[in-house]
């Protein structure tokens, strides 16, 4: 059970990436927090953790774990959850592996750290992870050094690190936006199949709708440090609730099945150091009002399971 | 109902640039603090109280007074009258061993990274070869075989700093040299060197002016280090690297002859530096320091 | 990489000492006066005397080659100033002395300046950082030639805790060994501090607080490697100027190094001697940049596959 608020107070601005989010997580769910760059859905997950450097971050509210405040707790017991407990693959693999070091000596490092296991016991761990991600000849893979490794293999070992811990959540950010289309599915089956046996709970972070409508069991829409609409994932991308979903399912080719011409949203996303007042989308919503201009919508249930944060979508104005 | 699309107010780079910089406190006091040195040397004949090759051979070196502000060397010279003349023939050396590194240095890094394929190499190797080369030892030899002029003085400098000038310039030139504006440029037919000196040479004024002012002290360094050493600038004119020596020399009796020279000396290359960070945080915040 | 190394030895080397020797050769030939126009009243005979005797009398081309030869053997030569030794015991005698002054400045820089540029930039922007960066750009900005006398002002003059100059005791040794360490170590303490706030923010760190790793372990086994290339590099250079002395320092200190025989070479214009130094000074910065390349491809795996 999630809701908070990030802010970053640099000396020229101040700059409100998450603004007043809720959410929550079941066991086992694949959670998507899809949203376009700036929407404020990577800071929102590192902030889980804690991540970003406070100062000049500032984390309001609560994020609820097994009872404890991630956002509150010591910093000794963040530590332990941290790719233990909850934990992260991240976006480009060849940038988030250290270049100096070798492949085993990163993923025997939670190991190590979290439980009492000697070097070889880690060692064994690290290479069954690396194995169960399908790259051939692990044992003997893993003493490479990150840079003579490809793309997908690189995404793989990370998947490998994030899974060593047989992790409660796993924050997958973007995965797979860095590698080529081909790689992007085979990642994305490993994952699938990893998750389904080990009953992890993922939040899948990315931009594309056509993954997330796959992977996930229910989707975010994130826009300008806000959550726009909540819903069951195939719910979403049949009939979205939200002008901006709307908008963003209309943009992808071939997502829904029948054709249609590609739209577009006029205008760019807001800035954050001076959000608007009222919904953050309503400059370039094409169903604005007054309304939509002063007051800030907070997420209503139009169904069971489904939320949008649109006043006139809640009201059934639009539909 | 206005729909305006809110956005950042878009400025020019020049004006960001310049309003970074008046936000570094440091900066902008190094910058008033070097003004007034600079100022106060060039005016020196004007407002020297004292003539600089005026000797009070009675007095001696003494302590500051009220008419010697900063006291008087072993002959009598009274030495705020030789730091402001010392600072003409210091900021002078600097500027102009500058100014001949950095044309020096753009030129050929110019030539290198436009030409490309062998014509670089070659030039950029000679500039490999060169860096291994034992510069302040060269110069010292230069000066020492080759006479003490102001002229040759200024090129011996000059031709040690052009290094990385011209490694940084040809970098730059070489990513501009490909990019789309360029290659358009080209293809209008504009000749090469409208080409670089129109198109490219604004864009990476940028670095050159921050390397330019981060090479003055460096210059104004060696030229010291020369002066010390019995080899810059000749007596009865003044740099000083002549009055820190003369200091040190006599620093036994009388400190302060050290002391003045060298805490001017110092606060100056302090500014310097300052505003060439400043200078670099204005114009690129993401190099350098963050 | 054996081939590359090869290389370096066997051609850029040799190729970049041929050029800085005929360089040297000819700037110091072409200037006026001779290693002995200096003497006083020396009777115009016995001067064509000692040109011939030193060879100095043939014509420019002849020299350049003989002297090459002689050197390419392995001899420097006689020197002109001091009759009867050559040129290579002198080097040899003054070498030593150099070398040990440049340790304990190399020393004394690394030791204080690494760790003060790690942790300026792991506090960046609190007092600590600004009073590193403060104090180090003092030590860049006050040339040697000032410090050092200011601090035997201090510490000589003033204080009577230390020798005014000199080489013979161990306390002669703690003046120009910490006047020349510290301007090294303001050098390595900016560098240091900017290459780890460089690494800092790439992503790998990220990566390793994701694993949660104290920040402690962070800086050491993540960050302390990328940090340190560039400070690596550095030394290159600045380890051949520490080892063959510091003109400056050793002139200041009356420390009998390689320096100062320089100065003291050029100031008479003692042709073998001045070019002795200026090779084997050039044979330090190969060596040790070479040394540095080597260095810096061990640290990191990505440089070791190009040749």
């Amino acid at each position: 059970m999630i809701n908070l608020s990030t802010t970053f107070r640099l000396p020229l601005s101040t700059i409100q990436a998450v603004r007043s989010v809720s959410f929550s997580l079941d066991k086992g769910e694949a959670l998507g927090v899809v949203g376009e760059s700036g929407s404020g859905k990577t800071v929102l997950m590192h902030s889980l953790l804690r991540l970003p450097a406070q100062p000049p971050a500032e984390l309001r509210g609560q994020a609820l774990y097994n009872g404890i405040d991630l956002l509150t707790c010591s910093d000794a017991q963040i530590r332990s959850i941290r790719g233990n407990r909850i934990a992260v693959i991240f976006q480009d693999p060849s940038a988030a592996f250290n270049p100096y070091l070798r492949l085993v000596d990163q993923l025997v490092e939670p190991v190590m750290l979290h439980t009492t296991a000697t070097r070889r016991e880690a060692e064994e761990k690290a290479v069954q992870a690396l194995n169960e991600t399908g790259i051939p000849d692990a044992a003997k893979r893993i003493r490479a050094y990150p840079h003579q490794f490809s793309g997908g293999m690189l995404q793989r070992a990370m998947i490998a690190m994030a899974l060593v811990m047989e992790p409660d959540i796993i924050i997958a950010d973007e995965p797979t936006t860095a590698l080529d289309v081909t790689v992007q599915a085979q990642i994305l089956t490993i994952m699938k199949r990893l998750i389904a046996d080990k009953q992890i709970s993922v939040i899948f972070i990315t931009h594309n709708l056509g993954i997330v409508g796959e992977f996930c069991n229910r989707i975010n829409v994130m826009y300008a440090g806000r959550i726009l609409e909540t819903a069951p994932a195939t719910a979403l991308v049949a009939s979205a609730a939200h002008p901006y979903t709307r908008a963003l399912i209309g943009s992808v080719p071939g997502i829904t099945d029948r054709p249609h011409r590609l739209t577009t949203i006029p205008g760019v996303p807001p800035d954050l150091s001076d959000p608007p007042a009222g919904c953050p989308f309503h400059p370039r919503c094409l169903f604005a009002t007054d309304k939509c201009m002063r007051d800030l919508p907070e997420l209503t249930e139009i169904a069971p399971g489904r939320f949008t944060a649109c006043i006139r979508m809640a009201a059934g104005e639009i539909t | 109902m206005s729909r305006t699309t809110v956005a950042t107010v878009h400025t020019s780079p020049l004006r960001e640039s310049v309003r970074r910089f008046l936000h570094n406190r440091a900066a902008v006091t190094s910058g008033v603090f070097l003004l007034i040195i600079i100022i106060a040397s060039v005016a020196a004949p004007l407002i020297a109280p004292y003539s600089y090759a005026e000797q009070v051979l009675s007095l001696g070196a003494s302590f500051s007074s009220v008419q010697h502000p900063l006291g008087t060397d072993l002959l009598g010279r009274d030495l705020l009258t030789r730091l402001l003349y010392g600072g003409r023939i210091s900021f002078a050396v600097g500027l102009c061993a500058t100014f001949v590194s950095v044309v020096i240095g753009v030129c050929w890094g110019a030539i290198a990274g436009w030409a490309g394929g062998k014509t670089d190499a070659v030039m950029m190797r000679i500039v490999d070869i060169l860096y291994a080369f034992p510069f302040t030892i060269f110069v010292i030899i230069l000066m020492v075989f080759l006479g003490r002029s102001l002229l040759l003085l200024f090129a011996a400098i000059g031709t040690v700093e052009w290094l990385t000038m011209a490694r940084i310039v040809r970098g730059q030139v070489r990513t501009l040299r490909h990019s789309e504006y360029v290659e358009a440029a080209v293809g209008l037919g504009l000749s090469r060197f409208t080409i670089i000196v129109r198109h490219i040479l604004p864009n990476i004024a940028g670095p050159i002016i921050i390397y330019a002012t981060l090479t003055v002290p460096s210059v104004m360094l060696l030229e010291a280090f020369l002066s010390f050493l019995g080899l810059g600038v000749q007596p009865p004119a003044s740099s000083w690297g002549i009055l820190i020596r003369e200091g040190a020399e006599s620093m036994e009796g009388y400190p302060w002859l050290l002391v003045y020279p060298g805490v001017l000396f110092s606060a100056t290359l302090f500014s310097l530096n300052f505003i060439g960070d400043g200078l670099r945080d204005a114009i690129d915040p993401r190099a350098g320091k963050r | 990489m054996m081939r590359f190394l090869a290389r370096r030895i066997l051609i850029e080397m040799p190729l970049s000492l041929l050029v800085i020797f005929t360089i040297t050769f000819f700037i110091i030939r072409c200037a006026p006066g001779g290693p002995f126009s200096s003497e006083k009243n020396v009777p115009p005979q016995v001067l064509r005397e000692l040109n011939r005797h030193y060879g100095l009398d043939k014509p420019l081309p002849v020299q350049y080659v003989t002297y090459l030869v002689s050197v390419v053997k392995g001899d420097l030569g006689p020197s002109f100033k001091y009759p009867g030794r050559n040129v290579s015991d002198l080097i040899a005698a003054a070498f030593p002395v150099s070398l040990e002054l440049g340790v304990y400045a190399l020393f004394i820089a690394l030791a204080i300046g690494i760790p003060a540029g790690l942790f300026a930039a792991s506090r960046a922007g609190t007092w600590f950082d600004y009073l590193v960066m403060a104090v180090s750009m003092g030590g860049i900005c006050i040339p040697a030639f000032v410090l050092g006398p200011l601090l035997v002002l201090v510490f000589a003059l003033l204080l009577g805790w230390l020798p005014v100059s000199g080489w013979m005791t161990p306390a002669d040794r703690i003046l120009p060994s910490v006047t020349l360490g510290v301007v090294y170590a303001a050098y390595i303490a900016r560098l240091t501090r900017g290459s780890t706030l460089e690494v800092l923010v790439q992503e790998y760190i990220r990566t390793a607080r994701a694993k949660g790793l104290r920040e402690g372990a962070i800086l050491f086994r993540h960050a302390l490697r990328g940090a340190l290339m560039p400070v690596i590099s550095f030394l290159g250079p600045a380890a051949a100027g520490l080892v063959t002395g510091s003109f400056v320092i050793e002139t200041i200190f009356a420390v009998p190094g390689l320096g100062r025989f320089f100065v003291t070479a050029a100031f008479n214009r003692d042709y073998t001697m001045i070019m002795g130094t200026v090779l084997f000074y050039v044979v330090i910065i190969l060596v040790f940049n070479m040394l540095v390349d080597v260095g810096m491809a061990f640290l990191d795996p990505r440089l070791r596959t190009r040749t």
